[in-house]
């Protein structure tokens, strides 16, 4: 049985593994640490014989000082670095630079919080144990607010006097970005993504708000709104709402996507 | 509104990422909740569905950061053993050079200083006189205090078990004045 994690949820009760995981680590206790070593280096996650990076960071956390611990670190980074968007594949040199700085404080962050936990159990690494890629995009998120926020790339669009240009609508058109079939597609989400990040700030909240089912405009006081979080009417959101899209749709037909 | 004030940005959005699945209004319940957060929440919302293709193998740049982290790890290990190990004269010569009483520097070497109470400029300062990154003087204050054998032994006193304390009353026992103290704590 996998040593039980630390951290506790904002209701006070304790957070475990996902069931699989644990399963996993199960499993995996019983090999030598030779072959888990060899299983470690395994790749992509159809391999047989593939460790998650949960069950990764599990052994990692608990395998004495030593080669194989050292050999799992390796693996378990490489982890890390392959849930970061490629320096390379950004669309300009401004671009490509912060997610070099992005991925390198990720990793950066990731270490410390290794070698935080080498001198005393650090909660912060449970999240990992419990999520992995989840742990990640937060990690992620927090090292993009502060080198994007450093580019200063966090710009307003959103006015309250905007009027609704045909041209804008039309372009839109009724194109919806999420449309189940398309999204069924890996290579048409990779390609989405790509898109998002090239909006501006206000535009990709609105999207991703749109991405997560949220109205733009709700009688119900208790139901959150896009309006509501972004404090514009559901006029400019519905405009800036266009735009988004119409630049979306353009950048992927450009890119021969839809 | 104000409700659930007690938890810390990090533990919101730690929690939201745990607990995200796609569409399910899982964003909507906790701006509903954590107001405060929302737009916080909506970009960590936008990380947690963003699409990897994890199957492509990493390049030569990625392969260079994985090894940046490999170093990194193994220098901050190699300097920690040599900072536990280090003799006291290290210590007192570096609180030496701050112009800090010897106390310091004992206190340093035992791990008997709650780190919390430093000022970062003195962490900052001490990385450079200790020759150790600032997180190896962080893991090494973090460790469980003891106390030198040899000066438990020596002592007229009976001993007591090491704790942890404050920079502030290491440098009160020290002989430090209100005034010189105030002055060390607020200096910036």
């Amino acid at each position: 049985m996998a040593r039980p994690l630390r951290k506790t949820k904002l209701d006070g009760t304790s957070y475990s593994r996902r069931e699989l995981i644990e399963s996993e680590i199960d499993e995996i206790s019983t090999i030598n640490v030779t072959e888990l070593v060899r299983r470690a280096a395994l790749w992509p996650s159809s391999a047989t014989g593939f460790i998650s990076p949960e069950a990764l960071v599990y052994f990692v956390r608990n395998l004495p000082d030593g080669a194989p611990r050292n050999k799992l670190t390796e693996h378990l980074l490489r982890h890390v670095v392959h849930r970061i968007p490629r320096p390379a594949d950004a669309g300009n040199q401004t671009e490509s630079l912060t997610r070099m700085n992005i991925r390198d404080d990720v990793v950066d962050r990731f270490v410390d919080l290794l070698m935080s936990d080498r001198q005393g159990y650090d909660e912060r690494l449970d999240y990992y144990e419990i999520h992995f890629n989840k742990a990640i995009a937060t990690a992620r998120q927090d090292a993009s607010t502060r080198h994007w926020t450093h580019e200063n790339r966090s710009d307003e669009l959103g006015t309250d006097d905007v009027q609704i240009s045909d041209r804008v609508e039309a372009a839109a058109g009724n194109y919806d970005p999420f449309d189940p079939d398309e999204l069924d597609k890996k290579f048409y989400r990779l390609m989405l993504d790509e898109a998002i990040d090239s909006l501006p700030e206000f535009h990709r909240r609105i999207v991703e708000m749109l991405r997560q089912e949220m109205p733009i405009e709700s009688k119900d006081p208790s139901v959150e709104s896009i309006s509501k979080v972004l404090g514009k009417t559901e006029k400019t959101i519905r405009t800036h709402r266009d735009k988004a899209f119409a630049s979306l749709k353009m950048r992927l037909e450009r890119k021969g996507k839809i | 509104m104000t409700k659930h004030l007690t938890y810390s940005q990090d533990d919101v959005l730690n929690a939201f990422a745990m607990d995200f699945e796609p569409g399910e209004r899982v964003l909507q319940r906790y701006i509903s909740q954590y107001p405060q957060y929302s737009l916080k929440l909506v970009d960590l919302a936008r990380e947690l569905a963003r699409e990897f293709d994890e199957d492509s193998p990493l390049d030569a740049d990625d392969l260079a950061a994985v090894n940046a982290g490999m170093r990194k790890l193994q220098r901050a290990s190699i300097s920690l053993q040599t900072l536990q190990t280090a003799p006291a004269k290290k210590f007192t010569d570096a609180a030496k050079k701050l112009g800090l009483p010897i106390q310091v520097g004992l206190a340093l070497r035992e791990c008997r200083i709650d780190a919390s109470t430093v000022p970062s400029r003195v962490i900052k300062k001490l990385s450079q006189a200790l020759e150790a990154p600032i997180e190896v003087i962080l893991a090494h204050l973090a460790l469980p205090p003891n106390t030198s054998q040899l000066r438990a032994s020596k002592s007229s006193t009976k001993p007591a078990a090491a704790e942890k304390v404050s920079i502030e009353r290491i440098l009160k026992d020290a002989g430090y004045s209100e005034d010189a103290l105030s002055q060390f704590l607020n200096n910036e």
